[in-house]
């Protein structure tokens, strides 16, 4: 009998409930909405999908995009080349088809659902209401502008699509290039004056709103004027509308100009290392010249520019990774305007020695020197176990001889006075090391606690500023000069120089517009786009081989290698050409898409 | 009377009339009070007649006994009416009541026999004439012979119908992967309850029985790839048995390519220079002297064998006591297992203990209790790579040969190498930190059984298990300082500062779970021909998963203790993965009835709950049958002992595939993050995925057939099996059909199917000749799936179809790229179809040649087709070893105090892929394998006008060759069959040879037995695969070094020793 009491205990438990667990993860849709501090999650998850800096599925308007496989178009432009001789996009021939992809469907519907819901949300002020309001469509117009960028006109969206819908109702058609363009700029007249002065440091403000609208019309009307009309106006914009889009940037940039709220940061006496601080040391929160920016906050939320980028000596475990082209580095001017040139040999052609490595760069604009590490440059990491200079040698010659070596550690000469033949930073033909003799600098975290631990990335912090006044004063500069009113540019143009510590123009061209651009926003993801809206990257970019810049150290027998010269030598970098198929101006529409919509019209030349 | 009684037992089915007897003795007891004592004699037989000595008789219920002598014979006083025990090990115990006899012939039945005559089955066990399943089992001490870490490596070849692959051989990971007939997962029961069993001690398992078919369906969800029930060892009546088994072996690599030296490396990396028009890096005179050794700074550098040893010790230690009486029985056992790896720095070990503890006792009439307890700790220790003990492998293979382990040759500074790492640091725990891993499982199994009064065969049973398995891992990332030395100033500067700051990541883990049984069990005869039983059963399983993990950074770090690192940027965090809750219950039913033995029936269903769906359950029936001819009265054939049917169906749920809560919409968080001010990271609130209320389990419905036959009283025995199982409702997504600007991906659907199908054979042949018995028992398994309905996007063409879709087709398909040897001659590569999409103007002599299949002149992913098998992309898409064919060969034979028994097994019909650093040289900036210097070069490597000189793999190149490495005309990288090789092999799995101390040495010393030997695990291989283990794991992620860089298979061989007392 003993058994018969548990058995009737049991039974009547035996119920179904027993399987019906609770979810532990799954937040139920009724408290989203519910507080202000949900709505504020809601949000940052739409800002997070947008610069997500971990996951790669971010874009480049708003993130530091590097990654250990060149998706930092600084590497694919003219700016730099990538140090891996393995593994990178990079060292192929053209980009494949589809490298940028991102068609992001499902951030709109994201977008498009929260707009949506946001009106009932409840134990809101009406204030906050329209502000959320305001920043989704905000966030919104930044995705359309991602993907108009990408791929000319795409389908718009604007209301959550029920999947059970009649199929047919889904397969939307794409919106005209110029529609997509004026979907940015009216969604941004919409919400103006529901977003803040002032943003509380990161959120999106009325500015950021206006500096997308600014950039945006910058490119629809570069589009309109330099792009051809294709495919019904799915790609192009008809030349006739490129003043009014040169009139919008520019209208957009004196409202903020005009605002006052905003200046050049310029806070050090030293150019050089104002322009170093202005992207890294500057407060992030009350920097004068950040309209909108992507802040970061360790340990948590960090990403990976610095473990990508220290040079060899420097790094933790990648490193190298932006090897800024000889190309670059010579659009640099020096203080005086004169061109950026440098100065390897003398009148007869004979190599120019030098005593100390960077004598060779004295004089250059002072953006070079916060910009681009060079030989000798002075760098530091904790308690500088690796000295406190970017130790660049390809070799030594010695009478006739060039020696160079295939690591970091082989020697030359005898104790005393033996030395590396190759510097601690290379520059080498193969692996690692630096592949143009330069690294990068811009953004670059100096003597910082970069803390390496065992999965090395995501321990950096630098801000990124996604929109700054100095490109305002840019777009202002290039949207009046195609205007035709060449003072505004200039006095835009002279701003940006005086900052940087560089003589001032007495008159200004577009190319010298354009110029100034490539090297103030050198590394802010801005080049690669530029040479596509002004239609040139397949000139640019036409099996284009890149330059580098080899130093070597002039042996003298019985010296101390420190006293010894440096002469220069200018190469084609250890790196094939880089080309630029037109077809690439806009992007593919990935063929799975057509399949299942076929309303959407492929991309020319695909 | 008695005599009667004595001689039925020797007749055959004699037992049941014998245990009649023994109760008519019993009942006959006090009459029987006054007779005398007496000195009786006996002899102790096998049932082949064989005298047995060392046999012990006692007297029930007293402590006085004896042993036979080597003639098998025995003297004892008794008296009239006591029982005497006669017991030896390797035998059935006998009981014999003393009558008036004075002397006894007394015959023992094999032991072992009768166990293969009882199968473990689904909660309970089943004579072996009488199954209808698919089933096979192997004897706990066939799978201890084997020298490995975990008993699953021990079954490799025993178990027709179980499949095999070990990919590593690192301490505390080399666990094989096992899966039934490639179904895959199978489901493990120990001792009755859902657990692991891949770390039990060998010598606590009394059995494995695996049910490949219909029989593991009561089991309901995750039983759908067949179980393994798992049996631990039970007391027996008789005087405790002390066990003592132990062995020292060592360990060593079965095969692993040799790395290029200084000399190799040097010359291959300016060929590849050359090869592809960069400028060289070394220069003839440097290879020169790296080739000769020059000087000091010439000296190549075996990182291999400067981190790595030739061999590594494991030991194994297994003490167990086992007895009973009437009342209690009991099995105590506890073991031990050393293992350490083959760094030098001896900081990869595994260590295991295990206990258990298994009581069973009668506490009154009809009830009985069994408790069974058992604890495992181990620890697997590795130094902190990163990466595990692998990693030191990946970071050898990327060492350059021209880097010397030492700055300066002095020790004490570590080189700063070209990855910036050194092997050596790496490997050292106490240089630069370690993992440690440590697990503490404990399970108790409580089981009341409860004869039920007044229905004969009937009985209730009450089952609980708890198991909680606690995670603890610890890593410890010491700083460390790798060096350069600066010549002109004797200084030895820091080059490279590792793990910098020191940091203590603490994690730790826990899974609970218990199971909740009770079941009725009836078995009665009507009618004497009749016979019936029946299972009726209520289960429920819950587990819970919770984690904590913390870490700090050190400025201090002499000691390896979380308080003492520092405050600032400390981060503790749970882990979604392992975090979870999981529930089933279920009703299951089983009734079991034969006629006369002849006419087999089994008919099983069951009420199964999940707790992934909203509509948490289904009613899964199973249906087997079986006819034994060979006890029809027609049949006459005296050579044939034994010839059975069967056939077996059943279906079953399996919700794996399908993740829980699909039918609840809600937000995820945190999902995503975002700083909105300075210094805070506030978490995103993502909306989840549309709700799924549709989704429910797939089924697999599993149909086998079987055959068995025994010759000439079972000498030569033969099992052939035949199966089909179907799977339906696979959960899938309906792409293709949804455009992607909804912005949402339809919920899976239960819509794809696929079917596997074989048959697995096995032989054995049983014969004692003369003084030898020899076992021989061979096995084949054959298994192969193929995809049935495969949901995909619409395909825009019929050649995309015929490319893309797996729509009935055999799952282990290898497409790819079709190598046609590689091309000799400049014009040869102009007249080719273009390989390269640039008119091959970067083709070289030697490099690869494809098939252009649709004659189109170009080469590109429309060229693909069938290049390899018994290769199937795992959920990454990274192909995944499935041999189509396994087979074994188990050997085993006595002579005199001499055994040896041996496994070879193996597998066939599957290739591996190489791919990484084993297809590409110099591969992310690593050294190479010696192999790539069979290579086509240049008669004059510095001079690209010389002439070719052919080898096996193309000019080298720097990652390889775009063409090389399968990406062509279009950009798109395919496999290769290049790349492939046939990975058929045979190994010598297990041997031991043995030799026992005869008996009469013994005895006086109080011992049974003991006995010596030598085993091997993986002693000899024989395959056409090069370079690598045809077990290692195919190429997958061509990062890091990629392929290749896995802990290798390893091959041991032991001494060790068996006693019992």
């Amino acid at each position: 009998m003993a058994l018969i009491l548990p058995v009737v205990l049991i039974f009547p438990a035996c119920k179904k409930d027993f399987v019906n667990l609770q979810s532990t993860s799954l937040i139920a849709g009724d408290q989203a909405y519910a507080s202000f501090n949900s709505v504020q999650a809601l949000t940052a998850s739409l800002y997070s999908n947008l610069g997500d800096g971990g996951s790669g599925s971010g874009f480049e308007d708003l993130r530091f995009v590097v990654g250990d496989e060149a998706t930092f178009e600084s590497q694919l432009s003219d700016e730099a080349m990538h140090s891996y001789t393995w593994g990178a996009t990079a060292n192929a021939g053209p980009l494949p088809p589809g490298y940028f992809a991102w068609w992001k469907y499902d951030y709109i519907r994201q977008e498009n659902d929260f707009i949506a819901k946001i009106p009932n949300a409840t134990n809101l002020t009406p204030d906050n209401r329209a502000k959320f309001l305001a920043e989704g469509r905000f966030i919104r117009a930044f995705t359309y502008f991602a993907m108009v960028k990408r791929y000319g006109g795409v389908p718009i969206i604007t209301a959550v699509q029920s999947p059970s819908a009649p199929l047919d109702s889904l397969k939307v058609k794409r919106n005209t290039e110029q529609e997509v363009y004026d979907f940015i700029g009216s969604e941004v007249d919409a919400i103006i004056n529901d977003l803040p002065e002032e943003g509380g440091d990161f959120h999106a403000t009325k500015y950021a709103a206006l500096a997308l609208k600014c950039r945006a019309m910058l490119y629809a009307a570069s589009i309109a004027k330099y792009g051809q009309v294709q495919l019904n106006g799915l790609v192009g914009i008809p030349t006739s509308m490129a003043n009014t889009y040169w009139q919008k940037a520019i209208e957009a940039a004196n409202t903020i100009i005009s605002s006052g709220k905003f200046s050049l940061y310029n806070v050090l006496p030293d150019p050089a290392a104002n322009f170093q601080q202005l992207f890294n040391g500057a407060d992030p929160a009350s920097n004068p010249e950040a309209i909108f920016t992507e802040a970061y906050s360790l340990p948590s939320h960090g990403h990976s520019f610095d473990f990508y980028n220290e040079p060899q000596s420097f790094k933790v475990d990648y490193g190298n990774v932006t090897n800024p082209t000889l190309e670059l580095v010579e659009q640099f001017e020096y203080t005086d305007g004169t061109p950026g040139k440098l100065k390897v040999n003398d009148g007869t052609g004979k190599p120019i020695k030098y005593s100390n490595p960077a004598d060779l760069f004295k004089g250059k604009d002072p953006r070079f020197f916060a910009s681009i590490l060079y030989p000798n440059a002075e760098w530091h990491c904790n308690g500088d176990p690796q000295g406190s200079f970017i130790g660049l040698r390809r070799g030594i010659v010695d009478g006739a001889d060039s020696i160079t070596a295939g690591d970091l550690t082989s020697t030359y000469g005898t104790a005393p006075n033996a030395i590396t033949i190759t510097g601690k930073d290379g520059p080498m033909v193969a692996n690692d090391p630096t592949k143009t003799g330069f690294y990068i600098k811009k953004f670059m975290t100096e003597n910082a606690g970069f803390v390496p631990n065992q999965d090395g990335p995501n321990n950096s912090a630098t801000s990124y500023m996604v929109f700054r006044y100095g490109e305002v004063l840019l777009n202002l500069a290039e949207a009046s000069i195609e205007m035709g009113d060449e003072a505004t540019a200039l006095s835009a143009i002279n701003q940006i120089r005086t900052r940087a510590g560089i003589a001032q123009l007495a008159s200004v061209t577009r190319d010298q517009v354009r110029h100034e651009r490539q090297v103030e926003m050198a590394f802010e993801n801005q080049r690669w786009w530029d040479l596509r809206r002004w239609r040139i990257a397949d000139q640019v970019l036409n099996n284009t081989q890149f330059h580098a810049l080899w130093p070597w150290l002039n042996w003298e027998a019985n010296k101390n290698p420190a006293d010894m010269k440096y002469t220069y030598q200018i190469v084609d970098a250890p790196k094939n050409p880089r080309t630029f198929p037109s077809a690439l101006y806009y992007e593919i529409i990935d063929p799975g898409e057509i399949i299942k919509n076929s309303n959407l019209v492929q991309n020319p030349e695909y | 009377m008695l005599m009667n009684a004595v001689t039925s037992l020797l007749k055959p089915g004699g037992k049941a009339h014998f245990k009649k007897y023994v109760l008519l003795l019993l009942l006959m007891a006090p009459i029987m009070l006054l007779a005398q004592t007496k000195t009786v004699t006996g002899t102790v037989k096998d049932d082949a007649g064989n005298p047995l000595s060392g046999t012990a008789i006692t007297v029930k219920g007293k402590k006085t006994g004896t042993q036979t002598d080597l003639a098998g014979k025995f003297r004892l006083s008794v008296t009239v009416g006591e029982t005497i025990l006669v017991s030896n090990v390797a035998y059935e115990n006998l009981e014999m009541p003393i009558d008036s006899r004075n002397d006894y012939e007394i015959v023992l039945k094999t032991k072992s026999k009768e166990l293969e005559n009882v199968v473990v089955v689904a909660y309970g066990t089943q004579k072996k004439a009488s199954v209808t399943g698919a089933i096979a089992q192997v004897k706990g001490d066939a799978i201890s012979k084997a020298p490995v870490g975990s008993v699953v490596n021990a079954l490799q070849g025993k178990l027709p119908g179980l499949t095999f692959v070990q990919q590593s051989g690192q301490p505390g990971s080399d666990v094989g992967k096992i899966d039934i007939r490639g179904f895959g997962n199978a489901l493990v029961i120990v001792d009755g309850t859902p657990s692991d069993f891949s770390q039990i001690d060998p010598n606590e398992i009394e059995s494995i029985s695996i049910l490949k078919d219909g029989s593991a369906a009561i089991y309901g969800f995750k039983a759908a790839n067949g179980a393994i029930l798992v049996t631990t060892k039970r007391g027996t009546t008789g005087k405790p048995v002390i066990s003592y088994s132990g062995y020292y072996g060592r360990q060593s690599t079965t095969r692993y390519p040799r790395l290029m030296n200084a000399g190799e490396f040097t010359e291959l990396t300016d060929e590849s220079q050359i090869n592809q028009g960069l400028p060289v890096v070394y220069g003839a005179d440097e290879v020169q002297k790296w080739k000769t050794g020059a000087d000091s700074l010439h000296k190549s550098t075996d990182w291999y064998n400067s981190v790595l040893r030739s061999s590594a010790p494991m030991a194994y230690s297994n003490l167990n006591v086992s007895g009973g009486t009437d009342v209690i029985k009991y099995f105590f056992s506890g073991g031990y297992l050393d293992q350490q790896g083959l760094l030098r720095s001896k900081d990869t070990w595994f260590k295991r203990y295990n206990i258990r503890s298994t009581i069973s006792a009668k506490i009154s009439k009809r009830l009985t209790a069994e408790m069974n307890l058992s604890g495992r700790f181990q620890n697997t220790y590795n130094p902190n790579t990163g990466y595990t003990a692998n990693g030191i492998i990946n970071i050898l293979q990327r060492t350059y040969p021209t880097s010397s382990l030492y700055v300066n040759n002095n020790p004490d500074y570590l080189t700063s190498t070209n990855i910036s790492n050194n092997a050596l640091a790496q490997s050292r725990a106490s240089y630069s930190g370690y993992n440690s891993d440590q697990t503490r499982t404990f399970t108790g199994i409580g089981t009341l059984t409860y004869e039920v009064p007044y229905i004969q065969g009937l009985n209730a049973k009450l089952f609980f298990s708890y198991e909680s398995d606690n995670d603890n891992s610890k890593g410890w990332a010491k700083q460390y300082a790798l060096y350069n030395y600066d010549a002109s100033a004797h200084s030895y500067n820091v080059a490279y500062l590792g793990n910098s700051p020191s940091s203590l990541d603490l994690f730790t883990s826990q899974v609970v779970s218990t199971d909740l049984q009770f079941s009725l069990n009836y078995t009665h005869t009507f009618a004497s021909n009749h016979h019936v039983s029946g299972l009726l059963l209520f289960s429920r399983q819950k587990s819970n998963a919770t984690n904590f993990g913390a870490s700090r950074n050190f400025a201090v770090d002499a000691l390896d203790q979380l308080q003492l690192g520092d405050l600032t940027g400390q981060t503790n965090y749970v882990s979604s993965s392992p975090f979870y809750q999981t529930a089933y219950q279920g009703y299951s039913g089983r009734l079991n009835y034969d006629y006369k033995g002849k006419y087999l029936l089994e008919a099983s269903g069951k009420y199964a709950y999940s707790w992934k769906f909203p509509n948490n359950t289904g009613f899964f029936p199973g249906l087997q049958v079986g006819w034994k001819i060979s006890n029809e009265p027609f049949f006459k054939i005296q050579a044939i002992n034994n010839l059975k049917l069967r056939a077996s169906w059943a279906e079953m749920p399996d919700d794996a595939s399908a993740s829980g809560f699909q039918y609840l919409t809600g937000y995820n968080y945190p999902s995503g993050a975002y700083v909105f001010s300075n210094g805070t990271v506030t978490n995103g609130l993502t909306p989840g995925s549309l709700a799924n209320t549709t989704i429910t389990w797939q089924v697999a419905h599993s149909y086998n057939a079987g055959l068995e036959l025994g010759l000439w009283k079972n000498m030569i025995t033969a099992e052939l099996d035949v199966f089909y199982r179907k799977r339906t409702g696979i959960p899938a997504t309906l792409s293709g059909s949804l455009p992607g600007t909804v912005g949402a991906s339809l919920p899976q659907q239960n819509l794809n199917s696929d079917n596997t199908r074989g048959f697995e054979l096995q032989l054995a042949f049983n014969k004692k000749i003369g003084d030898v018995s020899l076992t021989v028992s061979p096995n084949i398994t054959y298994t192969r799936t193929k995809k049935g309905i495969v949901t995909h996007s619409p395909y825009s063409n019929s050649l995309e179809n015929y490319l893309k879709n797996k729509a009935n087709r055999w799952a282990d398909e290898f497409w790819g790229y079709k190598a046609v040897g590689q091309f000799k001659t400049q014009d040869e590569i102009n007249s080719w179809a273009v390989q390269d999409g640039q008119a091959n103007k970067t083709l070289q002599p030697g490099d690869v040649k494809y098939l252009d299949v649709n004659h189109d002149g170009i080469l590109d992913s429309r060229d693909q087709t069938l290049i390899g098998k018994g290769l199937t992309p795992d959920g990454y898409g990274n192909p995944a070893t499935t041999p189509k064919l396994f087979y074994g060969l188990n050997l085993s034979a006595t002579y005199k105090q001499f055994d040896i028994s041996a496994v070879f097994a193996g597998a066939s019909d599957f290739d591996i892929v190489l791919g990484g650093a084993q297809t590409q040289p110099f591969a992310n900036n690593s050294n190479s394998y010696a192999y790539f210097t069979d290579r086509w070069h240049h008669a004059d490597i510095y001079d690209p006008k010389s002439a070719w000189i052919p080898g096996r793999y193309p000019a080298t190149v720097t990652n390889g060759k775009n063409n090389n490495n399968g990406i062509l005309s279009d950009g798109q990288q395919h496999p290769t069959s290049f790349w492939l090789q046939d990975a058929t092999y045979l190994r010598l799995k297990t041997i031991q040879l043995a030799y026992s101390l005869p008996t009469k040495l013994l005895t006086k010393a109080g011992i049974k037995d003991i006995r010596f030997y030598v085993a091997g695990q993986n002693l000899f291989l024989f395959t056409k695969a090069k370079y690598v283990d045809p077990e290692a794991p195919t190429a997958g992620s061509t990062g890091e070094g990629g392929g290749g860089t896995y802990y290798p298979q390893q091959k041991v061989i032991t001494l060790g020793l068996n006693a019992r007392f």
